[in-house]
């Protein structure tokens, strides 16, 4: 596929302070800390705060951490948590399609879903949960599965930094085999911008929820397509198509901006129905910031 | 060239406006990449859809505006409806078509020039006024134009009814300002004896007078003719109007279009002019009066004439006076030739002392004693074949004889003398009896004053019938009808022996009538009846066909009497207007120009095509 976006992959600039650095690591650990000094929050929360005291019992779980009290009184094992526990996996899904480089704001879809995730990555990581990534490309075959070892952030961002943008792939045979991968229970965090194969990307979504991950859909978008700009003669060229349309942006301004509006409404709707959490972020939003309000609202419902 | 501000040509760098927008518009095309164009291909599709009900409204809005426009530079106005029919007018023009307007006006007639001056007025008359034309004599014909005009020469003036009809047409319709203007010579034989009764105030009546030049005029205003009789001179009596004839006049009859006869007149009001009609049946006819006066038309008046054959009748006396007023045949011979001057009585009589029929149609037997053998044959023959006979009995009547002829037939009835006489008055008759006809109007005389002697006793047979009786019930007069031919039996003589009867005023009537109806006397269709010319079946005056055979023009309008303007309008019971309805006209359009200016809705218009503008700026430049 031609890329008229030249998108290195290591390329990842921000207007943000942390943001204008190439390393991932850094950048990761940067929009983190930053976000949770932002907090003023004396101990560290992270994505493992469920209940925290106890859960369903898995395969697997130590025995010593089961109440038996409770298992007396309900006939159900459930299993002590803690706060620092950290034997949550954390699956990060990144759309890996052309569509993703579009680039009319600060830095590409793409770029601005790859902080994103590594932020998240490393927020896990720091609070000993596991974490893994796995790129929606053609073939399911660049993933780091999620582990709670030295090097994973760092082996996260070179698998980041190697990759690529690649023709979309069909996520319905995907499916199968990001089902097989992600048999533990744990978060499951898909950054895209919906804009190929939607309903299939939000039927596989629904079926990590029905196998009881906790599923939060980031999708990121170009200011542009939010909204066009008020007037002027542009050529809009589709990257995933190639198509082009002529038009005046001024005149086209109003029905687009509500055409979108009402297609990611119904995105919004369905998702909020199947219980998956859902962001809409444009690539000119500080991440930072994004990441304050959605651990803020994380500790909120929690 | 020069420029008396040429400080204002600095306006012309108002050029370069157009040219910045061409120039900004021809921007370059920026690409943009996007990662999805549907929604912009989903927006243009709808755009495309909205674009072509925005343009629809535009085209409508611009379209408007250009009608607006040209209709602002026609500088419309609204007519004020109920001023419209105030304004307008309904006039109703009424031409005289009368025979008086037949007279000569100079070169031309009356009539042409009314025509001439009728078509001036209603040019003048503006599009606005709803105008009735109408043709008017003794009645009235609606006209669609003046050129459908035509003279009736021989019909009379009517102002009333010509009136009373533009009256009627005028309340009836839904103009307020209603006009009647009436073209006449204002002859005076035309208006009504009174005032004209319940006549609309609001009506205004405008007389144009079209009057004549000449002031005398001849006519023929009745001719009287004499029965005709062919071979029997026949005369015509005319009556000429009470007016000075113009010298050199005469008067010629004329029959089947050819002149008959002639007469120089010079002051005369009675001419007579004899003609004999050669040959029984109806003959055509006029009478001329040729002279050079102004009016024509009642110069000559028409008739229709039946010349019929003279009647012979043999009177046989069968009792022979002492001298001739004592003959039996002597009164009856004087009644039947006694000589009208208008109306002859065209019977030949023969009288003979025995009976010998020659050719004749009665055969009257007056106290005839007895007839031989070869008489009474001859009397039977004459009657069976249509001859008609009348018995007088008297004192040399014999009753043998006379059963005898009734036995034969030939008398119709049984005749027996009565010993004791006595005078009797005709008591009953048959009214409906030919005969007794003329009676029935008092005025012709009562039957019952005349006296029988009863000296005989009729007894009819029962093929006879009793058509007068006395006053005890006996038979006075008895008919009875033998093949073709009648017989008539009177039972007293029509002399002066026993009853005196010719003294008897009513004589002369009572056996003439009873002789005419033996005769089949025609004179009650000596003559046509006339009719009087009318507009609207016959205007001029002729013989027609069989239906209305003989129509004369309308003898008042021969008079030709004029009356004054304002003595026309008094006699009507009318005021005579102020203005004229030319004059009215004129007002009402000066005043229907200045409320017409006042109405211009061009202002409106402007205002309405400036919203329309302002609209289609705003739709354009939003849906842009």
């Amino acid at each position: 596929m031609v890329n008229p976006v030249k998108e290195p992959n290591v390329d990842l600039h921000d207007p943000d302070l942390f943001m204008a650095l190439d390393d991932l690591e850094v950048v990761a650990q940067g929009v983190v800390e930053g976000a949770l000094s932002g907090l003023h929050r004396s101990k560290y929360v992270g994505f493992s705060n469920e209940f925290d005291s106890h859960r369903d019992y898995q395969l697997g779980d130590d025995l010593k951490h089961v109440n038996w009290n409770l298992w007396s009184k309900t006939d159900k094992l459930f299993v002590k948590q803690y706060e620092s526990d950290t034997n949550l996996s954390l699956y990060l899904f990144i759309d890996q399609s052309s569509s993703m480089l579009a680039n009319n704001g600060k830095g590409s879809k793409w770029s601005y879903a790859a902080r994103a995730l590594a932020a998240l990555a490393y927020l896990s990581l720091q609070n000993r949960d596991a974490a893994g990534v796995y790129l929606l490309e053609k073939k399911l075959i660049n993933f780091i599965p999620p582990a709670v070892k030295t090097g994973q952030l760092a082996d996260i961002a070179a698998l980041l930094h190697r990759s690529e943008v690649s023709e979309k792939f069909n996520i319905t045979t995907a499916i199968s085999e990001l089902t097989l991968l992600c048999r533990r229970k744990g978060i499951v965090v898909l950054f895209s911008d919906f804009f190929d194969q939607e309903e299939e990307l939000l039927q596989c979504m629904e079926n990590f929820r029905h196998a009881g991950h906790e599923v939060i859909v980031f999708q990121i978008l170009d200011p542009w397509e939010v909204s066009l700009p008020d007037g002027g003669e542009f050529e809009f060229m589709d990257l995933e198509t190639g198509g082009k349309v002529k038009a005046n942006a001024g005149e086209l301004k109003k029905s687009y901006d509500r055409i979108f509006q009402e297609w990611q409404t119904k995105l919004k709707k369905k998702c909020t129905m199947l219980g998956i959490d859902w962001i809409s972020i444009t690539t000119n939003q500080p991440l930072k910031e994004i990441i304050i309000e959605y651990l803020l609202k994380r500790i909120n419902q929690y | 060239m020069n420029f008396i501000n040429p400080i204002f040509l600095a306006g012309l760098l108002a050029v370069a406006i157009p040219i910045i927008i061409h120039l900004i518009k021809n921007k370059k095309i920026q690409q943009v990449w996007l990662g999805t164009v549907r929604f912009l291909q989903e927006a243009q599709r709808q755009q495309k859809r909205n674009r072509k009900i925005h343009e629809l409204l535009l085209l409508t809005l611009r379209c408007l505006a250009l009608a607006l426009l040209a209709i602002l530079f026609c500088r419309p106005f609204f007519d004020d409806q109920s001023s419209l029919t105030k304004s307008n007018s309904a006039t109703v023009v009424l031409m005289d078509v009368s025979g008086s307007m037949s007279g000569v006006y100079g070169d031309i007639t009356m009539f042409d020039q009314m025509q001439k001056k009728a078509q001036q007025m209603i040019d003048e008359l503006s599009e606005k006024t709803n105008l009735t034309l109408a043709a008017f004599a003794d009645d009235i014909q609606e006209i669609k134009s003046v050129d459908e005009l035509k003279i009736a020469p021989g019909c009379c003036t009517d102002y009333a009814q010509a009136l009373g009809w533009a009256k009627t047409r005028l309340l009836a319709s839904e103009y307020r300002n209603l006009n009647i203007i009436l073209f006449t010579d204002m002859q005076t034989s035309g208006l009504p004896a009174d005032a004209l009764e319940d006549w609309s105030g609001i009506i205004n009546l405008d007389i144009v007078p079209v009057l004549p030049a000449a002031k005398t005029n001849s006519s023929i205003q009745q001719i009287q003719v004499s029965d005709a009789f062919a071979g029997k001179p026949t005369s015509f009596f005319v009556d000429l109007a009470d007016e000075e004839v113009a010298p050199n006049s005469t008067i010629k009859l004329m029959i089947n279009d050819k002149e008959v006869a002639s007469k120089s007149i010079s002051d005369e009001k009675q001419v007579e002019i004899k003609w004999t009609p050669q040959e029984t049946g109806w003959h055509n006819g006029r009478v001329e009066l040729d002279s050079n006066d102004a009016w024509k038309f009642d110069n000559s008046l028409y008739f229709r004439l039946y010349s019929q054959a003279p009647k012979k009748i043999l009177l046989v006396n069968g009792n022979k006076g002492k001298s001739r007023f004592t003959d039996a045949t002597y009164f009856i011979q004087k009644a039947l030739n006694v000589k009208d001057n208008k109306k002859k009585s065209g019977i030949l009589t023969k009288v003979q002392s025995t009976l010998k029929i020659d050719k004749e149609d009665l055969v009257i037997l007056c106290d005839v004693k007895s007839l031989s053998r070869a008489e009474t044959k001859q009397l039977e023959e004459f009657i069976k074949n249509g001859g008609n006979a009348l018995f007088f009995l008297g004192s040399n009547t014999n009753t043998t004889n006379m059963n005898a002829l009734y036995n034969q037939g030939l008398f119709p009835a049984k005749v027996s003398l009565l010993n004791d006489r006595s005078m009797l008055p005709i008591l009953t008759w048959d009214h409906n009896h030919e005969a007794f006809r003329l009676f029935n109007e008092r005025s012709s005389g009562d039957i019952s004053s005349i006296v029988f002697s009863e000296a005989f006793q009729l007894k009819p047979d029962e093929k006879a019938k009793v058509i007068a009786r006395l006053s005890n019930n006996n038979p006075a007069i008895v008919e009875k009808t033998l093949g073709k031919g009648k017989i008539i039996a009177v039972a007293n003589p029509v002399d002066r022996s026993w009853t005196d009867l010719p003294v008897n005023r009513l004589f002369l009537p009572f056996v003439r009538e009873i002789i005419f109806y033996l005769t089949g006397d025609q004179q009650s269709r000596a003559q046509e009846a006339q009719e009087v010319c009318s507009i609207l079946s016959h205007p001029s005056p002729g013989i027609y066909g069989d239906t209305i055979p003989v129509v004369n023009y309308a003898n008042k309008e021969s008079l030709m009497e004029y009356t004054g303007l304002e003595a026309f309008y008094a006699t009507l019971g009318m005021k005579k207007p102020e203005q004229t309805v030319i004059e009215k006209k004129q007002v009402e359009e000066q005043t229907s120009k200045k409320s017409q200016q006042d109405s211009e809705q061009h202002h409106w218009i402007a205002a309405i095509l400036l919203l329309l503008l302002i609209a289609e700026s705003f739709i354009s430049y939003r849906f842009k």
